[in-house]
Parts: C-alpha cells; structure tokens; sequence
C-alpha cells in the first residue's frame, strides 16, 4: 500500500530499525538494549541513556529456533529468537525482560545463553497487579534493574537522569495518546496501518527525534486531505501484532481500524508515569495502573469493561480478536471478551496469527466481516 | 551373564494406592457430608485452609484431571470434558490439565456420574501461564471466593538460593492470606497448627529426599511408576501425618529392598531419568520399558523438592546426595511461613528456566547413576515443556544419551504409542 507523505517516515523507521539503531550507535556512542515486552522501564534506560529497542520478529519462516523452542510456543516468541540466532540483532549490546509468559520469557533465555551481549537482565514483576503488596515489591525490583544498569554503564543514574528520562518518555507517551484522540472523528484523521508504524517506530528510534517527528505529523494531520474516507470503524484486540500487511489487508478492503488494544498498539504507551520526589514508585506505579496484559489480569477482572469502554469511547462498528497460535494468555481471555462485546452489540471476529500471514484466508474472512457489518450499518 | 534380580511387590505401595482412591471417595462425599472444600491447582496455598478447616479437603485441579482422565474413560468423560471446553470458545491448545478439568466443570460431572463437588472457594498459585487463570474462571462459573498467590520473580540462572524479595513479597501474600480467610469464613487461623502442618510438610519432604537418594542404589529398589503414587501424595497432602507415616514406611521399605537385593525388574540393563510427567493414559509405557531391563530410576522432577530440606551453598549449588537437614523444620509461625514461600518459589522457579532444568537434571543423573533420559515434550503444558531442547542438547553434550516423544498428558487425540514405542 502506498502511504501518504505525511506517514511515510514512519514506515521507514520500522522497515530500517536496524540501520536506524546502528547509526545511532556510531552517531552517539551509546548501548543499544533490546526487549522483549512491553512491561520495560524506558524512564530509566533513557536516564542512563541507552537506547532501547523492542525485539521484533522477521516475519518470515525460519527454522533456526527450531532446535531451541519447541514448536507448541507461540510464532511470535520463536520468530524473535530467530531473528536473534540469524544476526539480524547483531548491534545490541544488552538484553532484558520482565517476568512475562513462558513463551517470551523462553526467547529470552535462549537469547541470553547463545548470543554473546554485555548485559542481561531478568526483572521480576508482579502478575497480581491489584494486590497492595505488589508496588512495593515492584520498587525492589526497580532498584535491582537499576544497581544493574549503573553496574554495567559505569555511572550512577541519578534523581536528575531519571527525572529526564521520564520527561522523554513521557512527552512520547502523550504525543501518541493525542495521535489516538485524532482516531476518534468519522471518518478519522489517519488509517489505522499509519497510526500502528507511528507507535510501532517509537519503540524503536530515540524518542527524542521520535516527539518531534510526532509533533509535526500532528500538525500535519490537522491539514490533511488525503485521509482515510468512511467505512466500519475497527478495532483490533489481541497479542503482538505487528505485521503492518494485516492493516493494508483490512482497510484494503473497506475497513478503517480507529482503536487497539494489543503489544504494539495502545497497551504499550497508554499511561504516563506521574514525576514527583519519589520515582521509582511513579515508574512502578504506572506498571500497576496501565491497560493490563491477560497475565495481570488475574484475581478481578479490569481488561473487560477497560475493553469495551475504548471501544464505546472510539464508537467501533466490530472487533477483530486476534491471537497468536499456542498464546495461552491471549487464548483465555478472547471468550471472554467476545462475549461481553457481543452483550453489548459489537460484533466481534476471532483471528489466529502463525508466523506469517495466510493472506488469502484472512482476506476472505475479513471481506465477509466487513460486509456483515456494512449490511448492519445500513 | 545378566543377573536376574529378586522382584517382589513394594507392600506400602497399596496404602499410596488407597490413600488416592479415599482422597476421591472423600472429595465425592464432601459436599453431602458437608465438608469444607476448596478447588484449584494442587500447590495452591491450602496449608493455610487445613489450618483452619478440621474437615478440610482441597480438590487439585491438576490431579482432578486425571482422576477424569482415567476413571472416567468408561462414560466417555474425558473426550466430552475436552469439547465442552471446546464449546466454549477456547481453543483445543491450552493447557490439557485445564481443559480437563474446566470440563468436568463445565458439565457438572465427576468420574461415576456425580456432580462436579461444589466448593467454597477456589485458591491459586500463579505459578505458570494457566493457574491463576485457571481458577479465576473457576471461582466465577462456580460463584465462590477467589484468592490467588504469586511469586515475583522468575530469576534467570541456576540458582537454588531464595531470591529474597520474591520471598518477602509471597510471605507478605500469605499473611493477607489468613487474615481474608478469617473475615470471608469468620473462622479464627490456629498458627500452632499451622506450623505442625508445615513441620510434617517439610518431614515429608526430608523423606522424599532420603528416599530418591535411595535409588542411587544399583539396582535401584524402585522406579518411576513405583514413585508416582507417592509423588502424588507428597505435593498434594504432604502436611498430613498420614503422609509423614506413609514416607517413612516407603523409606524404611526401600532400605530394606536394598538389603535384601529386591529390585523392580528382574534385569537391570541400563538406568534412565524420565523427564517431565508421563500421560496417565500410558503408563504401561513403564512395563514395556521394565520387560527390556531399562529402569526408570526416577525425575528431576522428584529432585526439584529436595532444595528445600538441603544445605543450599552461598552461589546457589545444591548437592542432591548431601545429608537433609532434619534441623531445618519449622518451629513457629514464622519459619512455617517462610518454609511455605520458599518451597512455593522453588517448585516455581524449576520449571521456567532451562538453566536450572539442566542444573537439576544433570545432578539428578549424577546421583542416580543415570545413563540416559527420555524426555516428554508435553503439547498440553508449557512449564514442564519450557526450555526441553536446550536442556537436552546440553545433555547429550555432556554424553548422555537422550530421546524425546511428544504427548498430551490428557488429551489422548494427541497420543500415538506406535510412534513412542518405536522411538524408545
Ligand atoms: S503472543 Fe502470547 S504467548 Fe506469545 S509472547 Fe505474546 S503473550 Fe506470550
Ligand atoms: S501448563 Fe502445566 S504446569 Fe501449568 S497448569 Fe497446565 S499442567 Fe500445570
């Protein structure tokens, strides 16, 4: 699909993030850390100024992970791994990840005992995100990634490094929530494909140069009159999602995606951390408010209602539910959310993602979806 | 010439055998009898119920499934729990323990015909992907309280040594604990008890240990399907003294064995570990094992509890055949505890790094004399199966010979014993 000028950068950051963080490399001298989840402390990696970078699979078949994951693993866990094990990776100077499922958390030790790197880092942190207990012991474990983190840079991060650091991240986190308010028009403001480069190239490229690129596609966008024209408003729901080819396959075919609530979506930015005089509880704080993952959302369900009032909020027309093959996180929770959307009027489609697309399948799928929710509409 | 063995029954073998079928027969009665019942998966923390309960009975989910697996195969139970399941919206690749027992759930019935046993809450540790979620969907199709545990930290490496916030946090949990029971059942927790229940659990574990130690033996006294039964009783009630007496009786029998030459097999040609747990529908894989002189000697899955009751060193080493530490058993409310979260988080850690899986499974080979392993790939649960191709590759590195098959420890539709047998 050809995207619009305004776009287009964005696209490129995702399509050349390996180039993007080897130059930035040799343009500033700093580590690269790559991760695995969104559950990361960018606010303290951007204080001890290392650039982090979240893994992402090659899309594309590769059996090198084979001998290392089994195939009952999600495709998504497996396709990093191989991306890891071919090199492609090859400029990272560190690795870390947040007790996550045992899928990623797999990628990750395979990762770490195979490819040679400086740094590797395990963080515990808190399934239970409701209980009182946890912010507390999050803090621990934020102080430990920090001791670590000193250890390996050579220096302190100070009270100062950090409250950059937050500002940073924070300034992005704000910039995309405000890209998202321009989701909410009919038609809106940018197609979903375009908004899921813009969030997925900020988890790749120094969000310094990210926010002033944002901040000028925003004022672009204001202007636009290439944008999307009406159709069923979508949201998509689910794991990692990052093959942007699914969105051309979607809004290629009368759909226009307005909302998400997936890794590479809203999940990973939605919330700020609040700057005060204690930061470590503002960082953990904000793990333990953001939009959860189905792993955090273990004793009261909060990701249900959460769901459908961005989907209320966005005034969707129908739900994409999509999940990896083998994800058993995603996998629990979909009946649920399907039923809950459908009790409230919102059709809703369920979609398993393999390493690559079966683009034949899921365009046929989609079309009849898409249809259905035309014939609804009128 | 090959020596042929003296085999002779294991007697104590029959009480682990009837101590199971009461524990069914009990939990089928419970709700009639009015019994204090809690569901959910079989580590969950019901130390802290049995406390408080004197009638108390906690049904594992884990074990639930497959008690449906194989008890209900005559009404065709465990194909329709599996597609209830099915029906409703999850799909066919989820955890096979889950699925079995949501089925048994979800149609409201047990082995025989009765109804699913209603409980009066359903208690959880969020130990892999599935349990907590597992009992969350439990307590609200069978509208019953909730409370789920957790460990923080899955570190990465090795180690055996308690990772020290992960321990204050689940001790932490754990006072919550009593204090939600005692408000939610307007019962009062008796902390006397609770340590005698967690002083027989660590016994139980002492015995345990001295027992696979035993198997160091050659010819090993006993194997793998001798131990399940027993496995079986030392995670599920580990703190009753009914157990402690059924583990020291097991121990002194094994002793005895071992005096009297008794084996299980009538030849033993070479001594391998099984990895990971074996479908219950199959274990006649055992026999056909023992017929060809290959003894089963045991799991690292058995070795995984032995930490707990061992000297653990300053970086993180265990040694399986150092004496157990009978001194270690808890005295108070305290160290019952704290006893309570590092066996949880022990039990935890084992299976999500691969790491610490080779760790303990090499150690378990060294103790045991073992010659090779057959490892289980289990499609239906992830945390025995994490990390198998890197724990084998780092075992036949170090010489040992290894196979592996592929099963679903409850789903038989993923079963294929032409292509197990030839592969062994
Ligand atoms: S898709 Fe599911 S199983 Fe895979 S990494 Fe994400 S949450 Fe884990
Ligand atoms: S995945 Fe394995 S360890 Fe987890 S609940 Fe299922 S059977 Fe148990």
């Amino acid at each position: 699909m050809e995207h619009s000028s305004l776009t287009q950068p964005f696209f490129d950051l995702v399509e050349e993030r390996h180039q993007y963080a080897r130059e930035w490399k040799a343009r500033t001298g700093g580590k690269v850390l790559g991760y695995f989840c969104t559950y990361v402390p960018e606010e303290l990696l951007y204080g001890a100024d290392i650039l982090p970078v979240r893994i992402m699979g090659g899309l594309e078949p590769a059996d090198v992970s084979e001998a290392h994951i089994a195939s009952m693993y999600c495709p998504f866990s497996r396709d990093c791994l191989s991306e890891g094990l071919l090199g492609r990776y090859d400029y990272l100077d560190g690795i870390t990840i947040t007790k996550s499922c045992m899928h990623i958390m797999q990628t990750f030790r395979s990762w770490a005992q195979h490819i040679p790197l400086e740094f590797s880092y395990f963080m515990g942190m808190p399934s239970l995100v409701g209980g009182h207990l946890a912010p507390k012991y999050l803090v621990t474990e934020l102080e430990g990634l920090k001791k670590a983190l000193e250890g390996w840079i050579g220096r302190e991060i100070t009270d100062a490094d950090i409250d950059r650091g937050m500002e940073i991240v924070n300034a992005n986190r704000g910039l995309l929530r405000d890209m998202y308010e321009l989701r909410k028009p009919d038609p809106p403001l940018l197609w979903g494909g375009e908004a899921a480069a813009v969030v997925m190239s900020s988890m790749v490229t120094d969000k310094r140069e990210h926010n002033s690129r944002l901040q000028s596609l925003l004022a672009g966008l204001a202007q636009r009159q290439d944008g999307p024209k009406r159709g069923s408003r979508l949201m998509i729901v689910g794991s990692e999602i990052q093959d942007l080819e699914l969105y051309d396959i979607i809004e290629g075919g009368g759909g226009v995606v307005v909302m998400d609530e997936h890794c590479f979506g809203s999940r990973y930015f939605w919330n700020q951390s609040r700057p005060g005089q204690d930061r470590m509880g503002a960082i953990a704080d904000r793990f333990i408010e953001r939009p959860r993952c189905p792993l955090k959302d273990v004793n009261e369900r909060v990701r249900l209602g959460y769901i459908l009032n961005l989907a209320q909020e966005w005034k969707v027309d129908g739900v994409l539910l999509e999940h990896q093959k083998f994800c058993a996180p995603h996998e629990y929770d979909l009946p649920h959310i399907k039923r809950v959307l459908e009790e409230n009027n919102i059709p809703t489609f369920l979609m398993e993602m393999d390493m690559t697309l079966h683009r034949g399948a899921i365009t046929t799928r989609t079309e009849a979806f898409l249809e259905m929710l035309e014939l609804d509409l009128v | 010439m090959a020596i042929a063995y003296r085999t002779e029954r294991l007697a104590v073998y029959d009480k682990a055998k009837e101590i199971r079928l009461k524990h069914y027969r009990d939990v089928l009665a419970a709700n009639e009898e009015g019994r204090f019942l809690s569901v959910g998966n079989m580590h969950a923390p019901k130390e802290f119920l049995a406390a408080m309960f004197p009638d108390f009975i906690h049904v594992g989910g884990e074990p639930w499934a497959v008690f449906v697996t194989r008890e209900g195969e005559e009404s065709g139970l465990p194909t329709r729990a599996v597609e209830a399941v099915e029906k409703h919206g999850y799909t066919r690749d989820m955890c096979g323990f889950m699925r079995m027992s949501w089925g048994s759930m979800f149609l409201d019935e047990s082995p025989g015909g009765k109804p699913f046993p209603k409980p009066r809450v359903v208690i959880a540790t969020n130990q892999c992907d599935y349990k907590g979620k597992w009992s969350q969907v439990m307590s609200e199709h069978l509208g019953v309280p909730f409370y789920c545990v957790e460990a923080g930290n899955f570190q990465a490496d090795a180690s055996w040594k308690p990772h020290e916030p992960s321990i204050e946090y689940m001790v932490g949990q754990f006072h919550d604990f009593i204090a939600w029971l005692e408000k939610t059942f307007e019962q009062s927790f008796d902390p006397a008890k609770f340590t005698e229940i967690m002083a027989n659990t660590y016994r139980s574990r002492c015995l345990w240990a001295e027992v696979i130690q035993l198997q160091a033996h050659a010819p090993a006294p006993l194997e793998f399907k001798l131990l399940l039964p027993f496995f079986l009783s030392m995670e599920y009630w580990a703190y009753k003294q009914e157990i402690v007496d059924l583990l020291t009786e097991l121990r002194d029998e094994t002793k005895d064995r071992i005096a009297k030459g008794i084996t299980p097999l009538p030849e033993e040609k070479c001594r391998v570990i099984h990895e990971g747990l074996p479908p219950w529908y199959a274990l006649h894989m055992f026999r056909f094992l023992r017929e060809r002189g290959i003894a089963v000697v045991a799991g690292s899955n058995h070795v995984m509890f032995m930490p707990s009751v061992l000297n653990i060193a300053d970086d993180g080493s265990f040694d399986p055949q150092s004496p157990v530490n009978w001194e270690g058993t808890p005295r108070n409310l305290d160290e019952a505890i704290r006893f309570r979260a590092v066996m949880q988080w022990q039990s935890d850690i084992w299976g999500v790094d691969p790491r610490r899986k080779t760790y303990c499974l090499r150690q378990t080979l060294k103790m045991l004399k073992g010659q090779g392993v057959i490892f289980e790939q289990d499609r239906g649960c992830e945390f025995f199966s994490v990390g198998i191709p890197e724990v084998k590759r780092a075992i036949q590195q170090d010489g040992y010979a290894a196979m592996q098959y592929e099963a679903n420890r409850v789903d038989q539709r993923e079963w294929s014993w032409p292509h197990v047998s030839d592969a062994m």
